[in-house]
């Protein structure tokens, strides 16, 4: 175990070169430069290339990136000078983390319930019930939806604030709205596992057996039908911690999720780099937990002892 | 899946539909409650409120930096004169002044000399004296660091220029004649390479130059030589780039790396100090003790949240957890109306112009068309700008002349002085014999189809849609091209258009800071159009001493942009503001620090009969 998890982790920071060489080719493919403000004199726009080395051919500035890279550091932001990339992610991640993991309790939590009882009461009223709120949160966009729930329960009802302040219950709004899309996916995704598990031979070996009703979703359902789930949870949980730019924007939140296109627009390449090298480390971080825990989950693959893999 | 978005979008269009039903449902009547809230809002205000008074408003943005003499734009000006202070203070209209750290100035002007006069009691928030090495120390770091407005250091103050332009280059170059021939390469190895002593020899010529700049402190007075005639010098002084910066506090707070990025990195010598300062969050600022004016400061407390959205803002408004904001174009109409205002306690609409004047730039260097006056003039008598601000930008003012209206002129406005309107806007028939003769000096009997450049936004798509089809009315196709900036400045620069999108806003309160755009050396001028006899009018102007010529120069080059169709207008940008009834004396500005709260008041028992 240990022996893989050193080979994922090598692989890890293999596939973080890559990402990292790419979005750099990427960025300085993009035309122009940071400092193409007309109101910047082209003295100050050449003093601003120097001082950010951006005068230096791009081979040389890799290379520079890179070196400083491994020693951890991430450069300073361009579209704000002075502040260092790893303050402003550090300052702005537990923001939309905060955020990201209420969504994703409220989706996981939701979605199991929901796609279970769907489940349970296949071409039931339950069942069509829960089709329509999935449908209705992987359709309507959270940019359609942000606005509806701040104008109704903020505006018109008045239950919470309509940005993001620092009490608790201003969480919520962003967290449901960022939370509907995934909640959907999960619902689906468990009633289609939980209708599949519900139709082979061990669980009318359970039922034979005499066990009640409840203690066969419990104990034989679940286990089994939420493994798919489990895949789609790493990267899921990265996607959401990370943030979303168009929830931050309604709710006025201090987030990262804004960054991923504003700094790509401004062209602030540390920025750009170090926000992509961020969410990659996540993602992989994320995956390799998922695999990790798989093995303690599957019963399959614990037997085997190797992760299957 | 079709069915899925169907099914989705039905959902959709009810429910805001429902809402928007509810939102005018109860807004019945309102214009005589109104009436009756302002009259008991103007009996609160008599009544003592004992509390802070408090001020919640917002950015739109996160400030790049809060170093006055780096920031070039917008909210950060605004933030910094809320902490801080220079020679004079912008005033309550766009060419006013008030007295700053200095009490006053006077002109002399044989010499063209400006004497400040310090106040003793101008102090910094940790209670020193605000002095005059405070002013100069920042203005030659402004310099020093090529800070994007120390041209409004280096190009007015005598002797600045001259410094400003000395650089370890010119050092060199003096040192070692070879050191010209070098390339750009070689000539920053060297540079890099520069032994301590030619550091040090480097440095000494330096301190040379700076005590050849004509800065003096004399007497609890700052005297300042301007090296070129400009009548609104006092004007500059009020700009972030000219604020002090008190010299231990800066080494120490910039060896923290917190000068002007954090909250403790500030030291506020104006009305305000900030004490919190959470990044693309929210601001808290509070009144500064050590203000010299402070019992003329009425707001104890401002809370600025950053939210760039303006739908959000409009929520916050809505809620009562802002007592103000800007009002979006396409939300005039909604607020124009005073049911909806009373409803939400909210005064009549501030409409102003934010001296932004939006244009269309020509390739006047690398397209026979566009480099053809007639075929520009044709495409400028065909716009229907009156329409244009009825329907699709709501609320601008067409443009029929180059400096926005109500931008300060010499003794009225420009606009006042220069006309009106320099053109008569919508002539499809003028346009259409415009058009037939440059196409007979081109010797074509049908136009080609222009490239225009455009922003990639929506609204940069909607405006130039609307000019486009005044376009085809009178037979030009105009393809649009739109395009992030970036890539549009690149293109700009190889010459690969025809027309493009440009807007321009004040560097400094005085039209030169828009003429001087068309100047042939200009770097803002992306056509490049290069005209001796514009150039000279813009030179005249520029060493003119007597300002009513100076000003006839400029009204002439004005003149000169419209005959020529050098580029062509479009509208002047209106903003729109509302506050809630139980605020007063808010500034707006088109120039500098856009919103000023050194004069506002609030009514807070009011504000807080608001809340519930």
């Amino acid at each position: 175990m240990l022996k893989y998890i050193l080979k994922r982790l090598l692989m890890a920071f293999a596939t973080l070169w890559v990402i990292s060489t790419l979005t750099f080719i990427l960025m300085h493919a993009l035309p122009n430069d940071p400092f193409t403000d007309p109101k910047l004199k082209p003295e100050v726009r050449q003093a601003l290339r120097v001082k950010y080395g951006l005068d230096k051919p791009v081979p040389e500035q890799y290379v520079i990136y890179m070196k400083n890279l491994l020693k951890g550091d991430l450069g300073t932001s361009i579209k704000y000078p002075g502040r260092s990339v790893t303050d402003i992610i550090a300052e702005s991640f537990p923001k939309s983390f905060a955020l990201g993991w209420r969504a994703l309790v409220i989706a996981v939590v939701f979605g199991l319930i929901l796609g279970v009882i769907a489940a349970l009461n296949h071409q039931k009223t339950l069942d069509y019930l829960s089709i329509i709120i999935a449908i209705v949160g992987v359709s309507i966009p959270s940019i359609i939806l942000g606005p509806i729930l701040a104008y109704f329960f903020g505006v018109k009802l008045g239950w919470f604030p309509v940005t993001v302040d620092k009490t608790q219950i201003s969480l919520f709004l962003p967290s449901l709205t960022l939370a509907m899309s995934s909640l959907a996916t999960i619902s689906r995704l468990m009633r289609t596992t939980t209708l599949e598990v519900l139709g082979q031979d061990y669980i009318s070996t359970a039922k034979a057996k005499g066990l009640s009703k409840l203690q066969i979703v419990l104990r034989h359902v679940l286990r089994n039908a939420v493994m798919p789930i489990i895949t789609i949870l790493g990267p899921l949980f990265a996607a959401l911690i990370t943030g979303s730019i168009v929830v931050e924007k309604i709710f006025a939140v201090a987030g990262l999720g804004e960054y991923f296109v504003s700094t790509i627009t401004e062209q602030d390449y540390p920025m750009i780099m170090g926000i992509t090298i961020f969410y990659a480390a996540l993602i992989i971080l994320s995956i390799l937990v998922v695999d990790i825990l798989y093995g303690f989950i599957d019963p399959r693959l614990r037997i085997s002892g190797k992760g299957g893999k | 899946m079709n069915l899925k978005r169907f099914w989705a979008m039905g959902l959709a269009v009810v429910m805001t539909f429902s809402i928007a039903m509810t939102g005018c449902s109860s807004s019945d009547d309102g214009q005589t409650v109104g009436e009756a809230q302002e009259q008991t809002n103007k009996d609160n205000t008599k009544g003592d409120y004992e509390g802070e008074k408090v001020l919640d408003y917002y950015l739109s943005s996160e400030p790049q930096t809060l170093d006055p003499q780096q920031m070039w734009g917008q909210p950060d000006i605004m933030v910094e004169n809320m902490f801080m202070e220079g020679l004079m203070r912008f005033g309550k209209d766009d060419s006013s002044l008030e007295p700053g750290v200095a009490k006053g100035y006077s002109y002399d002007e044989a010499t063209n000399t400006y004497t400040f006069e310090l106040r003793d009691d101008a102090k910094w928030e940790d209670g020193t004296t605000v002095t005059a090495e405070d002013f100069f120390f920042a203005w030659r770091m402004g310099i020093d660091t090529s800070a994007p407005y120390s041209f409004l250091i280096a190009d007015y103050i005598e002797g600045a220029g001259d410094y400003a332009a000395y650089d370890k280059a010119s050092f060199l170059a003096e040192k070692d004649a070879a050191f010209a021939n070098l390339s750009d390469e070689e000539k920053s190895a060297r540079i890099e390479a520069m032994t301590e002593a030619e550091l040090e020899e480097y440095k000494t010529i330096k301190d040379e130059l700076w005590a050849n700049v004509k800065v003096v402190a004399e007497d609890s007075t700052i005297k300042i030589t301007v090296a070129v005639p400009a009548p609104y010098f006092p004007n500059l002084t009020a700009f972030a780039v000219y604020a002090p910066v008190k010299e231990d506090f800066y080494n120490e707070q910039a060896a923290a790396n917190k000068y002007g990025i954090e909250a403790e990195g500030l030291l506020a010598n104006g009305p305000w100090k900030v004490v919190e300062w959470v990044h693309k969050d929210y601001f808290k600022l509070v009144k500064n003790e050590n203000y010299w004016n402070k019992d003329n400061i009425n707001i104890d407390v401002i809370n600025l949240k950053i939210v760039n959205e303006v739908e959000t803002r409009t929520n916050l408004l809505k809620t009562g957890a802002l007592d103000g904001s800007a009002i979006q174009s396409k939300d005039v109409p909604d607020f124009e109306d005073m049911a909806t205002l009373d409803e939400l306690n909210l005064q009549a609409m501030i409409n102003r112009s934010d001296f932004s004047i939006f244009y269309i730039d020509f390739n006047h260097f690398d397209n026979p068309i566009t480099q053809n006056a007639n075929i520009r003039k044709a495409l400028m008598y065909a716009m229907d700008r009156t329409s244009f601000v009825e329907k699709i930008n709501i609320g601008d003012e067409p443009a029929l002349a180059f400096v926005p209206k109500t931008f300060p002129g010499l003794e009225k406005t420009f606009r006042e002085e220069n006309g009106m309107e320099l053109f008569e806007d919508n002539n499809k028939e003028k346009a259409k014999e415009f058009l037939n003769g440059g196409l007979k000096e081109l010797g074509m009997s049908e136009l080609p189809a222009l490239d225009m450049l455009i922003g990639d936004s929506d609204i940069d798509q909607k405006v130039a849609e609307k000019f486009q089809a005044d376009w085809k009315e009178i037979g030009i196709t105009v393809n649009l091209v739109p395009l992030p900036w970036g890539e549009r400045l690149t293109r700009l620069q190889n010459g690969e258009f025809a027309m493009s999108a440009a807007g321009w806003g004040p560097d400094y309160p005085d039209a030169m800071t828009f003429l001087e755009l068309f100047e042939s050396v200009n770097p803002n001028n992306n056509g490049r159009y290069n005209n001796p006899e514009y150039d000279k009018l813009i030179q005249a102007a520029k060493v003119e001493e007597d300002p009513a010529k100076r000003i006839q120069y400029m009204y002439d080059a004005e003149k000169l942009i419209i005959e020529d169709a050098v580029i062509v207008p479009e509208y002047f940008r209106n903003v729109h503001f509302t506050f809630k009834k139980y605020v007063t004396g808010v500034v707006i500005r088109g120039v500098g620090a856009t919103t000023d709260f050194y004069w506002t008041d609030i009514d807070m028992a009011a504000k807080e009969a608001d809340k519930k």
